[in-house]
């Protein structure tokens, strides 16, 4: 705790009044309300400007604390959470303590949210009342370093996890991460080409993953998922729960437990275009390499274990349950792609029905058609395909009204694809808006245009199979002509969007991430904290916070590495102690704050008295109103500083000024 | 399933296809439902005229018929999607906005109703692929019915999906499983099968090229497969079809030919009735149902 | 020059000339004609679309401008609500409703097809869209069923009531012209 001071002694309070240019202005009389403040008690100076959080608003606040020997300041603008830490940051640069600043938020809870002027003014001068009396209760806080633990997790090995793990790495820190499939790279590795380059994905990914796999710092758990977490940022423990794979790590990717395993299943990471064993690698490179077996489709012949020349298989291998401390975490779950068996009108059960992820494996050269764009009905060339876009993005039917915003690309990059390997095969592309922003994007859609695709701007209404011939009757309007088209294709490929991965909402209460209402992991500012989650310490990296292309996910990626290495690198926890405090002899030890606690930040103490965790703390005072004897209450937040405040702001409204 | 329904006649079957009302009297004593007769009841009125005219209209006058259904204590029961759908729709915008229903109380008092909107509207499709069912139809049977057909459910049984819920318009299977496993009749598919006839929205009284057309299109399919006969759940459809036919054979020069019998009229064939008064339609009056033993 | 205003070609349209009751009615029916992206689905859906030049993406667009012309066009009345493009739509739009709409504002400045008068005509008279006639009227007693059957029709009274309340259709629209 910094020096103490004499509480007796009578508070000099300034009030300064922001215009916020017009976002109060316009609805609140600043002027009338810093001359009200004057009248207040304890007020010594207040003024009104029209940006407090400018430098000379600045200026303007530290020269008045100064001149008028201020020991607090109000500032009536916007909200605690964006300006408080600039205008206490201001007093503390004067070397007050900076929990002698109060923030009152006359923008979002009074300019914004009316049109009435003259009752806006009035609530403004009972807020500003009820902030200058809470001020002048307030007492100084302290802030504490907190030791962390400098270790990192990431959730999900795609192409974000990596790179963030890698970032991560590569500053010196050691880092977990947490796979649920066989092997890790994600999607990334289904695809068949990225745009706008078309290069091969697998190429630009390996060295990656292969530098994932091999760094000193960092620990790869395939078929692992995120089981419990408990503490809180730079103190996190995770359980991680392993499924077993029945082979051991001295595997030598020999192939030959596949060779003599007599069952074919589909292969998941083919999306129905390829066959795998039960004794398996997902693709040729995955990492790490070694096998697995499936034990839902084993039928426990035992060829494999007899054919293993390292004996690697073992039956009897067991779930596994380890706790990880880590000091981060950076989610990286990645995106699902959109299941269209609900838009019943496409037929979606069809085989000539297909996904883009479908299509890139179809033309990738290790699945079933080698590479060969066929109709899977019949494995005949297409003559004529249609791509569908916005299937499951922008609808509303659906509950996605949001663009996924990279089908545009991929849909050009396959019909293009298509369109090179057969010129003979009419490609359709039936789009609402073409969306290809950004550098390189545009000039990509223009080449493909130059392969001769029918561009159609309309959205197909049905795709119904022909009951007298083996083809799918797709119709659609161009909207350019208005002429309703009716396609007797052979091939529909359908533009799915991106939505949340299905088991992301039980890891995301897990760890306690508020969602968006679409799914996605919702970031703490859509602007300035787009790869923060709602929850300390845990950070959001690639489409888990919303669709991403490889290129955004990878920048999006970095990003989130860079924040949670921050306080890792930095070593230690800066943590403001406005946080609950017990005093020790009104406690009966009851615990009843322990269970009110919503994130344990309140323990059983060596003493068997409760004691607060005031790194884990979040100040919410839930545990207030369950203490009996009111022994637990949050410093600036307690009963006597409250009820100051109400006070305040009951006497303002009854004084006038007040519409109710 | 309810064991009464107050029953709703509607236009065009007592007036222009009565067998289709002595075949749902017929199947509906066989099923021991009790028919509750809707004194006075009139049109419903047609959704696609008269709520194109003026809409508030058009739900005081369809309120006028609930409410006589409800005077007599039972639901009702349509054989027709033209007065299911706006039965149906009233009913509902009814049963969810009291506001609305205050407002055509107002007007409905004048005429002696008051209406509650404590019902349901009910189509005889849905009763008998639904409630009844293909398994349980089986035990009023007599015959199964050695047909292949084709069906055309009609728009307004299923359309507006949001409103109705039977079953997906895109894909429904409430009539072939009725059909197909109830009745034992063999079914085809045909081009555009779910398009409609082009009868309704007032197309067919005002634009008999355009709505001529339409049907045109779906009949060509159904000759195309080829089917012995189409099977309907709604007489306004029933009259596109089986007038249209004659009047496209006269203007055009087709050669349609293809017996319409409705749901109504090939069950009460399945529960032993030899006369389902085919001889009084326009298209194929000559045409004989064939049964099998079950 | 005085006197002498400027006055677009015939083919140009002057955005800012927008009939406002279109918008308001059709947001008031759950389609706000704004939030169309104009994708085609509805068009592509529209069975009346294929045999004819009813382009219900156009008509939509046409209402979010206020174009009053839509309301006189005869496409207007070749959709045969069907509602594939309603269950369709990926905005989740109203399409046939909003076309009912259209419909209604249209009929209240009069313009209705001469054939859809009659229609109003039998159905006041009746209390039937389509009444009975001698021929079924003997149908009907061979096949057991009363003559007349028990519905409006058999009420004049009641017939005459509901026709004094509804459906009172406004004059013919100067410019409709009936080419039925």
């Amino acid at each position: 705790m910094s020096k103490k001071e004499d509480t007796k002694k009578k508070p000099r309070i300034g009030v300064f009044v922001c215009h916020c240019g017009e976002n109060i202005a316009a609805m609140v009389d600043v002027k009338s309300v810093a001359e009200y403040a004057r009248t207040l008690p304890n007020v010594e100076f207040s003024t009104d400007y029209m940006f407090m959080c400018s430098k000379q608003g600045i200026q303007l606040i530290q020269d008045a604390v100064k001149e008028h020997n201020l020991d607090r300041t109000v500032v009536a603008s916007c909200s605690h959470e964006q300006h408080w830490p600039t205008f206490a940051k201001a007093i503390s640069d004067l070397g007050m303590n900076p929990h002698m600043h109060t923030q009152v938020n006359i923008r979002e809870w009074d300019s914004w949210v009316t049109d009435d002027r003259e009752a806006a003014t009035a609530k403004a001068k009972r807020m500003v009342a009820a902030g200058v009396a809470r001020a002048a209760q307030k007492e100084e806080v302290g802030t504490e370093k907190l030791p962390i633990t400098k270790r990192s997790m990431v959730i999900g090995g795609g192409v974000a996890g990596l790179r963030a793990a890698m970032d991560l790495a590569e500053l010196g820190i050691p880092v977990v991460l947490v796979e649920k499939e066989t092997s890790i790279g994600g999607h990334m590795t289904m695809l068949n080409k990225t745009f706008p380059t078309d290069e091969c994905p697998m190429c630009t990914l390996s060295p990656l993953l292969n530098g994932v796999m091999s760094h000193p710092n960092i620990e790869v758990l395939t078929l692992s998922e995120v089981t419990n977490l408990e503490g809180s940022m730079g103190n996190f423990e995770v359980e991680v729960t392993t499924k077993p794979r029945y082979v051991h790590d001295n595997c030598t990717s020999c192939g030959r437990c596949a060779e003599v395993c007599p069952v074919e299943v589909k292969n998941e990471w083919d999306h129905g275009f390829g066959m795998r064993k039960a004794a398996y690698k997902p693709f040729p490179q995955a990492l790490p390499s070694v096998f697995t077996i499936d034990m839902r489709h084993c039928i426990d012949c035992g060829s494999c274990v007899i054919a293993c020349p390292v004996e690697a298989i073992d039956f009897s291998m067991k779930k596994e349950k380890r706790t990880f401390k880590v000091g981060t975490i950076v989610v990286a779950t990645g995106y699902e792609e959109y299941d269209p068996t609900e838009i019943t009108a496409y037929h979606y059960e069809h085989p000539d029905v297909i996904t883009q992820m479908q299509a890139e494996r179809m033309f990738s050269p290790t699945t079933l058609t080698k590479g060969k764009i066929v109709r899977p009905s019949n494995g005949q060339v297409p003559k004529t395909v249609v791509v569908v876009q916005c299937v499951g993005s922008r609808n509303d039917q659906v509950g996605n009204e949001y663009c996924t915003g990279v089908c545009c690309m991929y849909g050009i990059k396959n019909s293009r694809f298509i369109k090179e390997h057969l010129p003979d095969t009419e490609v359709f592309f039936c789009y609402i808006d073409i969306r290809t922003p950004g550098l390189h994007y545009e000039e990509y859609y223009k080449r493909a245009q130059k392969t001769g695709i029918r561009f159609i701007r309309g959205r197909p209404s049905s795709i119904e199979p022909d009951p007298l011939s083996d083809k799918l009757i797709v119709d659609v309007e161009d909207t350019l002509t208005h002429t309703p088209y009716e396609i007797m294709a052979d091939l529909v490929i359908l533009s799915a969007g991106m939505v949340p991965p299905k088991g992301f909402g039980k890891l995301g209460g897990k760890l306690g991430l508020l969602r968006a209402k679409e799914g996605f992991a919702k970031e703490y500012h859509i602007k300035m904290g787009p790869v923060k989650s709602s929850r300390d310490g845990i950070f959001l990296a690639g489409a888990i916070q919303g669709p991403k292309d490889i290129t955004q996910s990878v920048g999006h990626a970095g990003g989130a590495a860079s924040a949670a290495a921050q306080p890792l690198v930095r070593g230690y926890l800066e943590k403001r102690m406005d946080t609950a405090v017990i005093d020790k002899d009104l406690c009966t030890s009851c615990m009843a704050c322990i269970a009110t606690c919503p994130i344990g930040a309140i323990v059983v103490g060596e003493a068997g008295q409760p004691v607060v965790n005031d790194a884990a703390c979040k100040s919410c005072g839930a545990c207030v109103p369950a203490c009996p004897t009111g022994a637990i209450q949050i410093r600036n937040f307690r009963d006597r500083q409250l009820n100051a405040e109400v006070s305040a702001l009951l006497s303002a409204a009854k004084a006038g000024g007040s519409n109710e | 399933m309810s064991t009464e329904y107050s029953f709703f006649l509607g236009c065009i079957m007592p007036n222009r296809y009565p067998a289709i009302e002595s075949t749902t009297r017929f199947v509906l004593d066989k099923l021991g439902i009790e028919v509750k007769e809707m004194e006075k009841a009139g049109c419903c009125p047609a959704p696609g005229v008269f709520r194109s005219f003026n809409k508030p209209d058009w739900m005081v006058a369809a309120a006028r018929n609930i409410a006589i259904a409800e005077s007599n204590g039972a639901d009702i029961l349509t054989v027709c999607n033209g007065c299911f759908g706006t039965l149906f729709e009233v009913n509902h915008a009814l049963k969810h906005d009291d506001e609305l229903k205050k407002k055509v109380n107002a007007r409905l008092k004048d005429l002696g109703y008051h209406v509650e909107a404590s019902g349901e509207v009910k189509h005889i499709a849905q009763v008998l692929g639904f409630d009844i069912g293909p398994t349980e139809i089986r035990d009023y049977i007599k015959r199964e019915v050695a047909l292949t057909g084709v069906i055309h459910y009609g728009c307004h049984f299923l359309r507006p999906f949001t409103l109705k819920q039977i079953d997906d318009p895109e894909d429904p299977t409430i009539l072939e499983d009725y059909f197909i496993d109830g009745l034992g009749i063999e079914l085809l598919d045909y081009r555009r099968k779910h398009a409609c006839c082009g009868a309704g929205g007032g197309v067919r009284a005002a634009h008999i090229e355009a709505s001529m057309d339409m049907l045109y299109e779906k009949m060509a399919a159904v000759k195309q497969v080829p089917a012995q006969a189409l099977l309907d759940i709604c007489p306004f459809c029933h009259l596109q079809f089986d007038g249209g036919q004659q009047t496209l054979n006269k203007q055009r020069g087709t050669d349609f030919d293809i017996p319409i019998i409705h749901i109504s009229q090939i069950t009460a064939f399945a529960m032993g009735m030899d006369d389902i008064g085919m001889k009084y339609q326009a298209t194929a009056p000559d045409f004989k149902l064939e049964g099998r033993p079950l | 020059m005085s006197g002498t205003r400027y006055k677009a070609p015939p083919s140009v349209r002057t955005p800012l000339e927008k009939d406002p009751e279109i918008e308001e009615a059709l947001i008031k029916a759950g389609f706000d004609p704004n939030l169309c992206m104009q994708c085609g689905t509805c068009t592509a859906s529209c069975l009346s679309g294929r045999w004819t030049a009813m382009r219900t993406r156009e008509i939509m667009r046409k209402a979010a401008f206020g174009d009053e012309s839509v309301l006189s066009d005869p496409d207007i009345w070749l959709c045969t609500t069907c509602y594939a493009c309603y269950d369709r739509c990926p905005r989740d739009l109203k399409v046939t409703d909003a076309i009912i709409v259209l419909r209604n504002i249209a009929s209240e400045r009069g313009f209705i097809a001469d054939k859809h008068r009659k229609t109003v005509d039998i159905l006041h008279k009746t209390g039937h869209a389509v009444p009975i006639n001698d021929k079924i009227k003997a149908i009907r007693k061979e096949l057991g069923l009363p003559e007349i059957p028990p519905t409006a029709f058999a009420y004049p009274e009641e017939v005459r009531k509901m026709a004094q309340m509804l459906f009172i259709l406004p004059p013919k629209h100067e410019d409709e012209e009936d080419t039925q």
